[in-house]
């Protein structure tokens, strides 16, 4: 089963539109077959539909939280820029440059921005310096994405139609492994955007557009891409509150989104400035392009289905519904061609599932008798199979992945040396990558960070080679230990990314000058441990 | 049933094909021969790595997309059907049909499945 479902992954998770187009068919003819008595609902049986998909919602909604819990609960990680975003929220925390300067000896820098490392600094600084802490925040925020979800569907619907729409909103994350409870800054944006969607909807107009500007301020500062997933909920309050609550949504939330920068000495705007410049440079991938379309097309399949579940005469119509499936068009298109850049894809849509899925509710409210077009419940039920089958082969290889991971006891192996070893310790890399994801323990202990592998690889995208100031720090022993995994080579990683596709990650020269600096002095249960010459 | 909005969207589709399609169709068969000859998954590499090239060539592949969608959606509107009948489509489009045909062509070329091109490149002998 399990061979299975890796295959199906592996070949046909990342073609969802195919499929449903695989799916929808058999259904079709199936439906053409047996006509006089065909997939149709009749007004006396929606209420069993509706009983059947609120068991399956539960279901969903209790899967997602039972695996974001679980994920949380180890301080293991799945990928591998994931405990990257948890060292540089506890540098801001500690007072470090969360942007350093493109050619200082530090490489630790991203494009994300401040508030999607603010909020882990926080969390460290009173709960305590811990993986699972910051694994937390950020189920927390997934999790509480969904609770969001429900209270603006809520507010628009009875209650059984919230808690089945959650339900979807729930598969169609599953659909994207754990993207939005991993410790990156996607579960933000999620969480954001769900408490726009409600606050947008509720409430009197000045408070919603008020609320709505803080949230989307935060929203725009995590990824400089945040404004394109406003447009539909801007859309939504425009309808509600006009052009002043939009234009005072639209202030606030630059206010918000420049408060960092203002309000925090090591949080650099010009350094920020100048990685989104370099990273603006690597261009696109046709390929990743391509990917998204197929992506968007699928995603916004709900929408379209929704808008004909019902007759004409129930669709919500008028200019400002209008806008808002236009601003949700255009803010989509915007992500399809920025989530091409290399390195990033499909997942850059995750935000807009939670509006998806709103409106599709909205559209399907009058939803109280057969589908006005009979193709509607056979594409209904052919896009929720498809979602379902990616969604559990995406769930079975995050759960098979990280049991094989959470069986080792690589954070104890490093926290006892630690313990036992005096001066400063980091994690280097090998030729692999998943032994040191454990390494926010040692950036926890140093408040300090001096290469980050993941950040290394996009800087060498972007066309930027190690600085000599890093290999210098190497050279003068900045670190006194350098922790690599056991039995491989220190820093012979190689770019997997295609414009430098199996291009050393850390040049001869730094290889050379760590050689000549440090030797190899002993060995841990999980790695093996350089020094530096010096002291030898 | 053509609403206003209908009515409007197909004024600007309708002439807009003749700066999309060539440019589309150019392309597709460019990533093609690319598909076939070269590394299949790493598309126009030497180009798409500078912005200004990665740009011009996602703003033509977007926009064909959005307008066989638009084209969709619009004989969608006017037949109240998901899954439109052919006369439903010559009903909408009348003697701008071709247009719609030749966009489908292009987009067959496009998503034709890959090692699919790897046969065809492997018969022409062409370099890798």
């Amino acid at each position: 089963m399990l061979g299975a479902l890796e295959f199906f992954h592996l070949r046909f998770a990342g073609r969802p539109l195919l499929l449903f187009a695989c799916a929808l068919l058999p259904l079709l003819v199936a439906r053409r077959i047996r006509a006089h008595r065909a997939i149709r609902l009749s007004s006396t049986s929606t209420q069993s539909w509706e009983n059947y998909a609120l068991a399956a919602a539960g279901l969903v909604l209790a899967a997602f939280a039972i695996v974001a819990v679980w994920y949380a609960s180890d301080s293991h990680f799945f990928d591998n820029a994931e405990p990257s975003v948890v060292a540089i929220g506890w540098l801001f925390h500690a007072g470090q440059p969360v942007y350093h300067l493109v050619d200082s000896a530090e490489r630790y820098s991203h494009i994300y921005g401040p508030f999607a490392f603010i909020p882990h600094g926080l969390a460290l600084a009173t709960f305590g310096a811990g993986i699972v802490v910051a694994k937390t925040l950020s189920a927390s925020a997934g999790v509480g994405s969904l609770a969001l979800e429900y209270g603006a569907l809520r507010w628009r619907g009875d209650p059984v139609r919230a808690v089945i729409f959650t339900g979807v909103c729930a598969l169609l994350l599953l659909l994207f492994r754990n993207y939005s409870f991993w410790t990156r800054p996607d579960p933000f944006e999620l969480v954001m955007v769900s408490g726009c969607l409600w606050l947008a909807n509720v409430g009197p107009g000045d408070f919603s557009a008020v609320a709505t500007g803080l949230l989307s301020g935060v929203l725009w500062n995590v990824k400089f891409t945040g404004p394109l997933y406003s447009l539909p909920i801007l859309a939504m309050l425009h309808a509600r509150t006009g052009w002043r609550g939009t234009l005072t949504a639209v202030g606030i939330a630059l206010l918000v989104a420049i408060t960092p920068f203002a309000a925090f000495s090591n949080v650099s705007f010009a350094n920020y400035a100048e990685w989104l410049r370099l990273s603006a440079r690597t261009g696109l991938l046709l390929s990743t392009l391509r990917q998204n379309l197929e992506w968007a097309g699928f995603l916004g399949l709900p929408v379209l289905l929704s808008y004909y579940a019902v007759g004409p005469a129930l669709r919500p119509s008028g200019s400002e519904w209008r806008n808002v499936l236009v601003a949700l068009m255009a803010g989509l298109i915007g992500i399809v061609v920025a989530g091409a850049k290399p390195g990033a894809g499909p997942y850059h849509l995750i935000p807009f599932i939670p509006i998806i899925v709103f409106v599709s509710a909205r559209q399907s409210a009058g939803l109280l008798s057969p589908p006005a077009d009979p193709v509607v419940p056979v594409a209904a039920l052919a896009f929720l199979f498809v979602a379902g089958l990616i969604a559990l082969a995406q769930q079975a290889e995050l759960v098979t992945t990280m049991a094989e991971r959470r069986s080792l006891n690589e954070a104890d192996d490093v926290e006892t040396f630690a313990e036992t070893h005096r001066g400063r310790i980091e994690m280097g890399y090998g030729t692999t990558e998943s032994l040191t994801f454990v390494r926010p323990i040692l950036v926890f202990r140093n408040n300090s960070y001096l290469i980050d592998q993941p950040a290394v690889r996009e800087q060498q995208l972007q066309g930027l080679d190690l600085p000599r100031a890093t290999t210098d720090a190497i050279a003068s022993c900045r670190v006194k230990y350098w922790l690599i995994p056991k039995g491989e080579e220190p820093f012979s990683g190689l770019n997997g990314y295609a414009a430098v596709f199996r291009r050393p990650l850390f040049p001869e020269e730094f290889r050379r000058a760590f050689h000549a600096t440090y030797r190899h002095v002993e060995t841990t249960a999980y790695y093996d441990v350089w020094s530096c010459g010096a002291i030898q | 049933m053509r609403d206003k909005a209908s009515e409007a969207l197909t004024a600007y589709v309708v002439p807009a094909w003749w700066l999309l399609f060539p440019s589309f169709l150019a392309l597709t068969c460019r990533l093609a021969i690319e598909r076939a000859c070269a590394e299949p998954y790493d598309l126009l590499p030497a180009l798409t790595s500078k912005p200004a090239w990665a740009w011009t060539f996602a703003a033509v592949y977007v926009l064909a997309h959005v307008w066989l969608v638009s084209a969709y959606l619009l004989t969608v509107a006017s037949s109240q059907s998901l899954l439109p009948r052919i006369r439903d489509w010559q009903a909408m489009w009348g003697s701008q049909l071709f247009k719609v045909w030749l966009m489908f062509l292009a987009f067959a070329i496009e998503y034709a499945p890959v090692p699919m091109w790897r046969l065809i490149g492997a018969a022409l002998h062409c370099p890798r």
